[in-house]
């Protein structure tokens, strides 16, 4: 064997590469001191993955990306990653990564030139839109798109053709927490920010499996009551989940039946003493289900109609436990709920929302340190760029609405267009756009950075529109379940290889810098666009947009004046900071911690007579009262309740090693190897009954498809619930999910259907 | 046999991407310096590597009706597991079927399905490379380890921790841990054997 010491032999590659990655000992002994970071440039970025937002440092060499580390003077996440971000580079120089355009010929998919799959896009839209109008094209994007290609898209689609049919996968994730804002705060997006978890005595986990999804949240948590043991944790979920070990307390609500809980836990917080009548007189107004305001007793009337004892009967939650844990959040000093898929991704997700803001809103834990109603954003930039961006049928840039005249004069005259051009009707929601493009309707649509073929709820009835109509795909992998459809793939730069801004959780945006070059012939997706514009005869209306800052300057002076103003983070800045939470209203400005009260902008700025002393001022309110909205939302069953045919409940979600419909986090072989397949879960109890080993393959079935899977017979869900990760697209689970919507959100039910179980 | 497969994926991802070009002595340098034993455990209802040296003929049963491929005869010359059934838990852990096919199936009598849990094993967590103690949070052994939170557990400072006294020896979270070329390695404790 070699006589290289082995201080040489931590100049190769390999060593460099796990080591600056995570900045430790590969080999005890030694020191890993300047050697390492020789020849590696470090670039300030975010991660790809979840909506936490954690700061990274990328690591390049010789044009290639070759670590990931976390970036230690990052608030949120303080040098800490989840797995997931440590296996990025593998995605970045994958075998999978897409290199050329392709335009399927005879039924294949052949290599183009950028100028021939162009052209085809251009002309094939201008074509279609010609003969049919602008509403037979539609967009369909995604909330891991940076602000800057949204918003190309959007100028494209709806100031240029000139259709409302745009849309992001965040209808299926988010929507109905946007619902829950708006209807509750009058405004959407979180009153506070991360600052408060480490100053609150009480966390909420309401459907939310924290520990899996929002990996560094939860560890945030989780040393927070370690530090701190009388931090109190309760978590409403029909599964037991890793995220159980910081608990003080699990509700296991049927799924789908949790509203009369989260009434319930309303009606303990009154009923105790716990409820802030003069914060409630000040700042809430009380609404009936029908929107007409009521009094304090009208609300406390109707939630005897959910006393514990009630909700007991309908949700299967002990009316103890539903106690026990009301008074863990009223007794505390602070509190915050945090929540994600579990309620919103439900057809009434936006009531369940407001369910859960009403503990807050009658208790007054809202607006002062340690207190907030949280949602969790699942996705990187589902706030950034969707729901600031507009990226949604019935929004425009900056939280603007088409459906409002001065709001479309606003943005035409910036994006320089004929305001007529923006539609002032929405255009079709996510479920509606396939369902149009199954019908013909749509006979054009441009899918970037998002898989609907897969992830789609009942996946495989819209595979007949993919099939049949005009479809360009944008992407950075290749094959997916959606490019399988498409008649154009477009290779996508990947991240690290553009840079652009993500906005995560906390309002926070932050820049993403360029690490090295595109791979292969992959181009920036905004300049995909801004091209095919250009070539669809827009030439003015995209000629100006040469660099992204040009794009992030042009988005975020639609921003000013407005809640989200982004005014004061200019590139310049945000390459300094770690990131900016809006409103930042100028470049002198820190940022806001908490909204609707002292230190925010918007509230500092309102004369005195309008704030009368109070506390928060909600200025959303249209009435311009300045008050958040308790609703008096009733029970509603999940749209497919059991029954005796398909008695179980199935339910779905994410793990924590794979990230959706896994392009990125399968190529890395540890990650496959840690979690190979999907499998179903099996409370022991229903396996017992049925005969199922576990490990033993089951044949799982709903209305709408059956596929074979691995039983795990684990004590995690329920009895009479089946949990499924989604991730595989060998085990489509999304095929047999229920694409009935919230009809004010219009996000799907993928958290309830109906199935049935049998041995394979 | 392939004792590389479980450390050794990741390493030639490595080696392939970012090492072309250079010299074969750092090559092995790498290779050797990077390379964790290959965590073999004993199969179920074995008592310890002594006693199953004293009492397995080798008939290789175990190993056919094993429908995981997890049991396996380790070849590695010098290992205390050297020509018996053993679980590669890099490659499959043991799934803990019912009915246990393995211990069913053993006509020696080595294998007795009176003799469970870790009988004898230390688990070790190296930190140097579990993702979790180097602040990339991980909690993939934790989470599939059968036992349900009880002999793979998350301490406060989100590091795994191991209690014996919970753990049946299965190796699931050898085949789980995603740190690079792995996290475990595996002891067990010898004893004097009739």
């Amino acid at each position: 064997m070699s006589q290289l010491n082995r201080r040489d032999f931590l100049k190769t590659s390999a060593a460099i590469t796990a080591a600056a990655s995570i900045g430790v000992q590969l080999f005890p002994g030694i020191g890993l001191g300047e050697e390492i970071n020789d020849g590696l440039e470090w670039h300030k970025s975010v991660c790809r993955y979840c909506g936490v937002g954690c700061g990274v440092m990328i690591g390049s060499r010789g044009g290639k990306v070759v670590a990931v580390k976390g970036d230690a003077e990052n608030t949120i996440n303080k040098g800490h990653l989840c797995v997931k971000a440590f296996y990025l580079p593998k995605a970045v120089h994958a075998k999978t990564r897409l290199l050329n355009p392709m335009i399927r010929k005879d039924g294949k998919l052949v290599e183009a030139s950028w100028d021939e799959a162009l052209d085809l896009v251009a002309n094939k839209f201008n074509e279609l839109r010609n003969a049919h109008g602008p509403d037979a094209l539609a967009f369909y994007g995604s909330g891991q798109a940076e602000t800057e290609e949204t918003y190309m898209a959007n100028k494209l689609f709806r100031g240029c053709i000139g259709t409302n049919n745009v849309e992001g996968n965040p209808r299926l994730c988010m929507a109905s927490a946007v619902g829950g804002y708006l209807t509750s705060h009058g405004l959407d997006e979180p009153a506070g920010t991360y600052e408060d978890i480490e100053k609150s005595e009480c966390f909420m986990l309401v459907g939310s499996n924290t520990a899996e999804a929002h990996p560094i949240v939860f560890e945030r948590i989780m040393r927070h009551k370690h530090a701190n043991p009388n931090v109190k944790i309760v978590i409403i979920d029909p599964r037991k989940t890793p995220t159980d070990q910081v608990a003080t307390i699990h509700l296991f609500p049927k799924p789908g039946y949790d509203l009369p809980v989260f009434n319930a836990i309303s009606y303990v917080l009154i009923q105790e003493g716990f409820a802030d009548e003069a914060f409630i007189k000040e700042h809430v107004a009380i609404k009936g289900n029908d929107g007409k305001e009521v009094s304090l007793e009208d609300y406390k009337a109707f939630l005897e109609d959910y006393t514990p004892e009630k909700a007991e009967k309908i949700s299967g939650v002990p009316a103890a436990d539903i106690v026990k844990a009301a008074r863990i959040f009223g007794k505390s000093k602070s509190a915050m709920s945090m929540w994600t898929m579990g309620l919103n991704q439900r057809q009434r997700g936006v009531w369940a929302n407001n369910l859960v803001h009403n503990w807050h809103l009658i208790t007054g834990k809202i607006g002062v340190p340690g207190s907030d109603a949280f949602s969790l954003t699942g996705q990187p930039n589902a706030c950034g760029g969707v729901r600031e961006g507009g990226g949604l049928c019935h929004i425009l840039p900056g939280h603007r609405g088409v459906a409002n005249a001065q709001h479309r004069q606003e943005v035409a005259d910036v994006w320089g267009v004929p305001v007529e051009r923006i539609q002032g009707k929405p255009g079709k929601h996510t479920v509606a756009m396939f369902q149009a493009l199954n019908d013909g309707e749509i006979r054009g649509i441009y899918i970037m950075c998002t898989s609907p073929a897969q992830s789609l709820p009942n996946a495989a009835k819209y595979w007949k529109g993919l099939k049949e109509q005009f479809v360009v795909v944008a992407e950075s992998f290749y094959p997916t379940m959606t490019t399988d459809y498409a008649d154009v793939v477009l290779p996508a730069a990947f991240w690290s290889e553009k840079e652009g801004v993500y906005g995560c959780t906390e309002r926070r945006s932050q820049y993403m810098a360029m690490a090295i070059n595109p791979a292969g012939q992959a181009r920036w997706d905004a300049f995909i666009l801004r091209d095919i514009g250009k070539r669809m005869g827009f030439e003015k209306e995209f000629a100006k947009y040469e660099t992204a800052e040009d794009m992030w300057n042009e988005y975020t002076s639609l921003t000013k004046g407005k809640d989200m103003d982004l005014t004061g983070a200019p590139y310049s800045r945000l390459k300094q900071v770690r990131g900016l939470t809006w409103p930042v209203p100028s470049v002198d400005h820190p940022g806001t911690y908490k909204r609707y009260t002292v230190g925010d902008p918007l509230f500092d700025k309102l004369p005195a007579e309008k704030k009368q002393g109070r506390r928060m001022f909600f200025y959303g309110d249209k009435s311009g009262n300045g008050k958040a909205v308790v609703w008096m939302r009733p029970h509603a069953d999940p749209a497919e309740p059991c029954d005796s045919e398909y008695p179980f409940a199935l339910t779905t979600g994410r793990i924590l090693e794979h990230w959706h419909t896994m392009t990125m986090t399968g190529t890395a072989p540890e990650l496959n190897r840690a979690v190979p397949k999907a499998y179903a879960e099996i409370n022991p109890e229903d396996a017992r009954r049925l005969g199922i080993a576990n490990r033993s393959q089951v044949v799982l079935e709903t209305r709408r498809g059956e596929m074979e899977i691995e039983a795990r017979v684990i004590d995690r869900p329920a009895p009479g619930t089946i949990f499924v990760p989604w991730h595989w697209r060998e085990w489509p689970i999304n095929v047999l999910c229920n694409d009935a919507f919230d009809p004010g959100s219009k996000e799907p039910e993928y958290k309830v259907a109906a199935a049935r179980l049998r041995k394979a | 046999m392939n004792t590389d497969v479980n450390s050794g994926m990741s390493r030639k991802d490595f080696l392939r991407g970012f090492l072309s070009g250079l010299a074969s002595e750092f090559r092995d340098v790498c290779t050797e310096a990077s390379k964790l034993p290959e965590p073999v455990f004993l199969p179920p209802g074995s008592r310890s590597w002594s006693h199953l040296r004293a009492h397995c003929t080798q008939c290789g049963e175990c190993v056919s009706v094993c429908p995981h491929e997890a049991l396996r005869i380790t070849w590695d010359k010098g290992e205390v597991c050297e020509g018996l059934p053993g679980i590669h838990a890099g490659i499959t852990a043991c799934m803990e079927c019912e009915g246990r096919p393995c211990i069913e199936a053993c006509t020696s009598g080595a294998l007795d399905p009176g003799v469970t849990g870790a009988r004898g094993l230390t688990l070790v967590i190296d930190t140097n490379r579990c993702l979790a103690h180097q602040d990339q949070f991980c909690m993939s052994c934790v989470n599939q380890c059968p036992s349900e939170s009880q002999a793979l557990t998350m301490n406060s400072t989100g590091h795994p921790e191991w209690n014996q006294d919970n753990c049946s020896g299965c190796g699931i979270c050898v085949q789980a841990c995603p740190a690079p070329g792995g996290a475990f390695t595996v002891n067990y404790r010898e004893e004097e054997c009739p």
